[in-house]
């Protein structure tokens, strides 16, 4: 499938977590300009493949200026068609009414942040284009599951995945036509330090037991089954007419309960 | 995602029911393209010898047509024997055939109103809509799942997902009780089709995985009237083309989507989002 994704510039937040990094590879595969934001210090030590339309750039995002001047910068270097937001993380305490701290950085993490970035890309790009209607930019979020369906994930990461897939919706109006905005859904995907990892190797539950009840594909997902999705939707040759779409990739564990 | 890799499709035929309508053969073409072998499952042959030899003469492979009516299971199980005497095996099934009242250029063909909707047009909407499916499911399904592998889309609307708004097919000069709308069945059978995704999608999920997409209506000829209405409830300002559900066809019957299973896809332009 001809993606038509050569020389397109794309910016990937959370590029370095098991997701992010796997779509960063498949996108300098189809010829893009890939932009990586992270928060890591340890970013220099990722190995992505070698490609000279690959930057990492160390972002603050919390710091909206920052995050400005960083987008900015980048546009500068080739201007932008699409964002992909894979900023997040499910890992919290296991109260069922978390810490107003703990609360407040599980929302962060999964709602602000990628809220935080989209407003700025949108008001970078906005101010370089003239066009009202484009459909080559997009912008993609990461949400999960958890946010659909009881999984006893910690409370307010479901919730603030809730929020981002609003967020999702309501910007799909509201940016559009000039933005396609829509949202990926991943079920339980196993990749190297990711959280099934960790849980796996505390041997707190029976994953194998858990896969064959509650997954009927039972297995995990992998991490290239979220990358080629979020690949395919930063194609408007192909995904030109996805806008406002949250799609599940889970091996159909949210259809039957 | 290299061209010729991972969108590539297994070599074997899948099956297109209703594939000699407009979105039908565009799946065809999509399938062609990436190495599968095209099978229209259709009453009608209309144009298919034209059409073959256009998608024959772009990817080389040439598509087949079986005189199937999808809803009656002798005549399908006939269609599957000719199949199977070609050694090829059945890797994917697109039930896409419905009796679709589209818009023409003169709006709805005629009165569907509710108050006057008889059984028998009722009975023929849903056996080829939802019957139909059914049938291939359970037939082709079980192949599928026999030989190992395969994979099912089932073609359901954005009006599986919301009630159609009967404003938009409203004419001026009419009453009320005499307008145009869109049928009854059309909001049954392709809410059936996303129930049928869900059950399919937990019956077989270690060997066939089904899926479901919601497409938005196509720009085709529709009266402008019509078309200023309904641009006005699609945040993208406009219907979709024809070929634009072609990409997401090929990454749903490709490998690319090994653990997507049971997803009920809306592609409209962001109408139903909500």
């Amino acid at each position: 499938m001809n993606l038509d994704l050569n020389d397109k510039h794309i910016i990937l937040a959370g590029g370095l977590g098991g997701i992010g990094s796997k779509t960063v590879d498949l996108l300098i595969e189809e010829g893009a300009r890939v932009t990586v934001f992270t928060q890591s210090k340890n970013y220099k030590d990722h190995n992505f493949k070698k490609s000279d339309k690959l930057s990492v750039v160390k972002t603050n995002y919390s710091n909206e200026d920052t995050l400005e001047k960083d987008i900015s910068n980048a546009n500068n270097i080739q201007k932008l068609n699409g964002l992909i937001i894979m900023v997040g993380d499910g890992r919290s305490e296991k109260e069922i009414f978390l810490k107003k701290i703990e609360s407040k950085r599980i929302w962060n993490l999964n709602y602000f942040i990628p809220r935080n970035i989209s407003e700025r890309f949108v008001k970078v790009v906005q101010k370089s284009t003239n066009e009202e209607n484009n459909s080559e930019l997009f912008i993609t979020f990461c949400s999960s599951i958890a946010a659909q369906i009881f999984l006893n994930a910690p409370t307010e990461y479901s919730v603030a995945k809730s929020a981002l897939e609003k967020l999702t919706k309501e910007l799909s109006w509201k940016l559009a036509p000039l933005f396609r905005v829509n949202c990926i859904s991943p079920g339980n995907i196993f990749f190297k330090g990711g959280t099934w990892d960790k849980i796996q190797r505390s041997g707190e539950i029976d994953i194998t037991k858990m896969l064959s009840e509650k997954v009927p594909m039972q297995r995990f997902g992998e991490t290239l089954d979220i990358a080629y999705f979020a690949v395919f939707l930063s194609s408007s040759k192909v995904s030109s007419f996805f806008n406002g779409a949250c799609v599940k990739i889970d091996g159909g564990q949210t259809t039957s309960l | 995602m290299n061209k010729k890799n991972i969108f590539d499709l297994d070599k074997g035929f899948y099956i297109v029911t209703g594939g000699i309508g407009l979105l039908g053969k565009m799946h065809c073409e999509a399938i062609a393209a990436f190495g599968g072998i095209p099978v229209i499952f259709d009453i009608e042959r209309n144009d298919f010898d034209e059409f073959a030899r256009k998608v024959e003469k772009n990817t080389s492979i040439k598509p087949i047509f079986i005189k199937t009516d999808i809803t009656n299971e002798n005549s399908i199980n006939e269609s599957l024997l000719f199949l199977k005497d070609k050694n090829l095996m059945i890797k994917g099934l697109i039930n896409n055939a419905a009796r679709n009242p589209s818009v023409s250029s003169k709006g709805l063909a005629k009165s569907n109103r509710l108050e006057n909707f008889s059984l028998n047009e009722w009975k023929k909407d849903i056996e080829v809509g939802l019957t139909g499916a059914f049938l291939c499911t359970k037939l082709i399904g079980k192949i599928m799942y026999e030989e190992g592998a395969g994979v099912i889309i089932n073609i359901s609307s954005d009006l599986g997902l919301i009630a159609p708004n009967q404003e938009l097919y409203k004419k001026e000069g009419f009453l009320d009780s005499e307008q145009s709308v869109k049928p009854v069945t059309y909001s049954v059978v392709k809410s059936g089709l996303i129930g049928l995704t869900r059950y399919t999608s937990t019956y077989w999920p270690l060997k066939v995985r089904c899926n479901c997409i919601c497409p938005g209506g196509i720009n085709n000829g529709q009266p402008e009237a019509f078309l200023s209405k309904i641009k006005k409830l699609i945040p993208m300002n406009r219907m979709a083309e024809k070929n634009e559900y072609q990409g997401i066809i090929v990454f749903l019957l490709s490998s690319a989507s090994s653990y997507m299973n049971g997803a009920i896809i809306s592609i409209d332009g962001g109408r139903t989002a909500w």
